[in-house]
């Protein structure tokens, strides 16, 4: 009988070095833990940063696959894995969750999703971006629009809990985020006519603590932008994760387009608070702020981009900021305690406003509506930017983001509500082929001005990382994996991974080697430097 | 959101079998094709253009699609895709929905069958004798694959895109089979490529990324080249390695290639 106990032993005294308490002080200070990637961004305030320096300009030509992840679900992974104490955790497409050695991609566990035989996803697949992980637990969501949360260590099923209604067209593809002891959690289907919301769990329990309608009702504040019942059809989803700040308790989300998209005339006026950033007091959910970025919106430039954090001295004052590149093509600088706009640019060329006005309201030109005959107009429905992550580097100090530039027709026509189908009113001819293009801009983050910018072949559907070491990371269409030199943009490595690259990249060490992880088609593809002959 | 993903594992729905129906196929009532058009309006446009003309997807305004024969393969195509392009499964269309778009779909193709005065037989001739076409095309598997293959042309372009392609090559850019995330590039791009040392090759553009671009050189074989080690890349749009015909052929020649060229249909 000794041998049990003594075994017992070893294994508790191991607990809280594996995969075992991530507390929310731990995800609060996350950037202090480099090796770990224990958020969506890999921090709270977005800025897919990681402070791991052993890759550097000099040697990341040594950068080589140290392993892959072949997917079970054959579809497409979009995810962002976390990593915590040597053990990463990823959704496929579907939602499917695996927990893997983040040394070797032995697989630890997996959850398969449950998924109903007839599951509405409009707009978009049943694709899933990733988890988040608290305490000992792991939480996802599903693309019939559950959260579930699964025992960090087995992958065993704690409970779920229904968020809204699938078969409306609700759906969910965010990775949630972990605030505290809460587990807030995005919805899609604004192409379906929902009211989108922002919902908060208790992360031990799955009861909802809060909701709070990107809508408001008749009668509620920013109602007056709504005609007559369209507030019920509005839209606004929520489906890409959010940031935090920890010391202002604040929730910074990002809100998607009206509906319907195309048509417009059901609902005049600014369309609160569809294509607008969030300030959401994080204990009561109420609303402290709002910045409305496109107001009525019928281009479907959604403003679920990533809300990124970091202070600064502006103009002779330090400042709380929050930064987002927006799909409607500009960049925007606010201050995060009040919601003041404070910069914003164009990132790419734009044919729909003039600039921002003082207040960073577009100045619209006129004839951008789509029309029966078509609209010519840059960007396209995906925009300047779409919900893959940008990057900051407080190291450079400079803002990356994975630019589209690319132009289409928008047409307009009527549109009528039916729960669980289209709801858009209009649709778009992209205007594609070579004229289509991308790029990888570096901005200077307190006003919006390109430093830098590198090409890409094709508008580009993959985040962005920066590293201490000095590099950029990100993913081409055609499948290359690259590294950019992060402050001058040179090119200075790539692997061809062979399959689209649609998702995030991060970083994160095991026994003092850092690793550099991003999807590419179904797979999931790892890189280190060579280890040197022993 | 409107961002599809492609599936192009999973969930192809089996295509059903080109088995002969004896049964007449019922027209499609006017609300059918009208719910069609704006499932197409707002799904597919995007891809094949308001109106199936044709963009970064293919044009749809044929009688018959290659892809699908019947309307039950059609539906099929619409709600699984085809595996290997582009064309992604609409999933979320109910079976209802797939067969009011594939009715809008069969419309497009009821356009009165285009008339060529020239004479297909003498048309061949000329393709095969003083034009010398077989020498870059492939028309059902014979020639040679530098060039478009022909096999269907007559499918994918009109009397008047035929008879321009003939006398002014550059003008029209054959769009590559590959597969590509925004849409269908010009395949045979011509290229003008200088090296570090000062050597130029020219050829048709194959494939392109970020740091590399495939090209077939005048020889007819493949060249890898790595952008970063050129001294220059050229591309030249309007540019066709084809010689022109406009003073080859008579006029009355280049009917007689248009009505042969038409006559392609991947039938044989």
């Amino acid at each position: 009988m000794r041998w049990p106990l003594l075994a017992g032993a070893l294994v508790l005294a191991q607990v809280p070095n594996l995969n075992g308490q991530v507390s929310a002080a731990r995800l609060s200070a996350a950037r202090s833990e480099p090796a770990n990637w224990m958020t969506y961004s890999g921090d709270l305030g977005g800025q897919r940063y990681s402070p791991l320096s052993k890759i550097t300009p000099v040697n990341v030509a040594g950068l080589r696959p140290a392993w892959i992840y072949q997917g079970a679900d054959g579809g497409g992974m979009q995810t962002s894995p976390v990593v915590v104490d040597g053990v990463m955790y990823l959704t496929e497409f579907h939602g499917h969750v695996v927990a893997l050695d983040a040394r070797t991609g032995r697989v630890l566990w997996r959850y398969q999703q449950q998924l109903p035989s007839k599951l509405l996803t409009l707009g978009f697949g049943p694709t899933n971006r990733g988890v988040a992980v608290l305490d000992s637990t792991v939480y996802v969501g599903s693309p019939d629009a559950r959260l579930i949360a699964l025992d960090a260590r087995s992958g065993a099923l704690r409970w779920e809990v229904p968020v809204a209604d699938n078969a409306a067209g609700y759906a969910i593809t965010a990775a949630p985020l972990a605030v505290k002891d809460l587990i807030i959690v995005g919805i899609s289907g604004a192409e379906a006519g929902i009211r989108g919301f922002l919902d908060a769990y208790d992360a031990r329990t799955g009861e909802r603590r809060w909701r709070i309608y990107t809508v408001p009702a008749a009668g509620e504040p920013g109602s007056d932008s709504w005609g007559g019942e369209s507030w019920k059809t509005g839209g606004g989803s929520t489906w890409v994760t959010g940031s935090y700040d920890p010391a202002l308790g604040l929730i910074y989300w990002g809100v998607g387009n009206p509906g319907p998209d195309w048509n417009g005339d059901s609902r005049p006026g600014d369309n609160l608070y569809t294509c607008s950033l969030l300030a959401i007091d994080a204990a009561t959910g109420t609303l402290r702020w709002h910045f409305q970025f496109t107001p009525h919106d019928t281009h479907d430039w959604d403003a679920t981009e990533i809300p990124v954090l970091f202070d600064g001295l502006l103009k002779g004052r330090q400042r709380k900021f929050v930064a987002m590149a927006n799909r409607n093509g500009f960049y925007y600088l606010l201050d995060r305690t009040t919601g003041e706009f404070l910069a914003g640019e164009p990132f790419i060329r734009q044919e729909w406003a003039d600039g921002l006005d003082s207040a960073g309201r577009p100045r619209q030109r006129p004839n951008i509506e789509p029309t029966d005959s078509g609209t010519a107009l840059t960007p396209n429905l995906h925009g300047g930017t779409n919900w893959y992550s940008p990057s900051y580097s407080p190291s450079a100090g400079l803002f990356y983001v994975a630019a589209r530039q690319m132009g289409s027709h928008y047409y307009k026509y009527p549109a009528t509500y039916t729960p669980g189908r289209y709801f858009m009113g209009g649709g778009e001819a992209e205007v594609g082929g070579d004229s289509a293009q991308g790029s990888v801009k570096a901005l200077d983050p307190k006003t919006g001005n390109i430093r830098w910018s590198f090409p890409l072949h094709s508008p580009p559907w993959a985040g962005l990382l920066s590293t201490g070491g000095g590099l950029v990371f990100g993913g081409t269409n055609e499948g290359q994996f690259f590294a950019l030199d992060a402050h001058t943009g040179k090119p200075l490595w790539n692997f061809m991974t062979g399959g689209w690259m649609n998702a995030n990249p991060i970083s994160y060490a095991v026994d003092g080697r850092q690793y550099v992880a991003m999807a590419s088609g179904p797979n999931l593809m790892v890189f280190a430097l060579a280890r040197p002959a022993p | 959101m409107s961002r599809h993903v492609a599936i192009l594992i999973g969930l192809a729905i089996p295509l059903a079998s080109a088995s002969a129906q004896m049964v007449p196929t019922p027209l499609p009532s006017a609300e059918d094709l009208a719910a069609g058009h704006n499932l197409f309006f707002t799904q597919c446009a995007r891809c094949h253009g308001v109106g199936g003309t044709g963009g970064i997807g293919p044009s749809l305004t044929h009688p018959k699609l290659r892809h699908a024969q019947t309307d039950d393969e059609l539906v099929g195509v619409i709600l699984g895709g085809i595996p290997g392009t582009a064309m992604v499964g609409f999933w979320n269309f109910t079976a209802d929905e797939g067969r009011q778009v594939a009715s809008y779909v069969r419309s497009l193709g009821q356009l009165p069958p285009e008339r060529f005065t020239g004479d297909s037989t003498r048309g061949h001739a000329l393709y095969d004798g003083r034009g010398q076409c077989a020498r870059c095309h492939i028309t059902d598997g014979q020639g040679a694959g530098w060039a478009p293959d022909l096999s269907e042309v007559g499918r994918r372009l009109s009397g008047a895109l035929l008879r321009q392609s003939l006398v002014d090559p550059g003008a029209l850019q054959p769009p590559s089979p590959l597969p590509a995330t925004h849409g269908p590039f010009p395949g045979f791009l011509m290229i003008r490529a200088v090296t570090r040392s000062g050597r130029t090759i020219r050829g048709t553009r194959i494939n392109e990324d970020d740091f590399t671009i495939q090209l077939r050189d005048e020889s007819g074989r493949m060249v890898s080249l790595d952008k970063g080690k050129l001294r220059s890349l050229e591309k030249l749009p309007g540019q066709s390695p084809m010689p022109s015909f406009k003073t080859m052929f008579t006029g009355a020649e280049l009917d007689d290639v248009v009505a042969y060229l038409a006559s392609l249909k991947g039938d044989s």
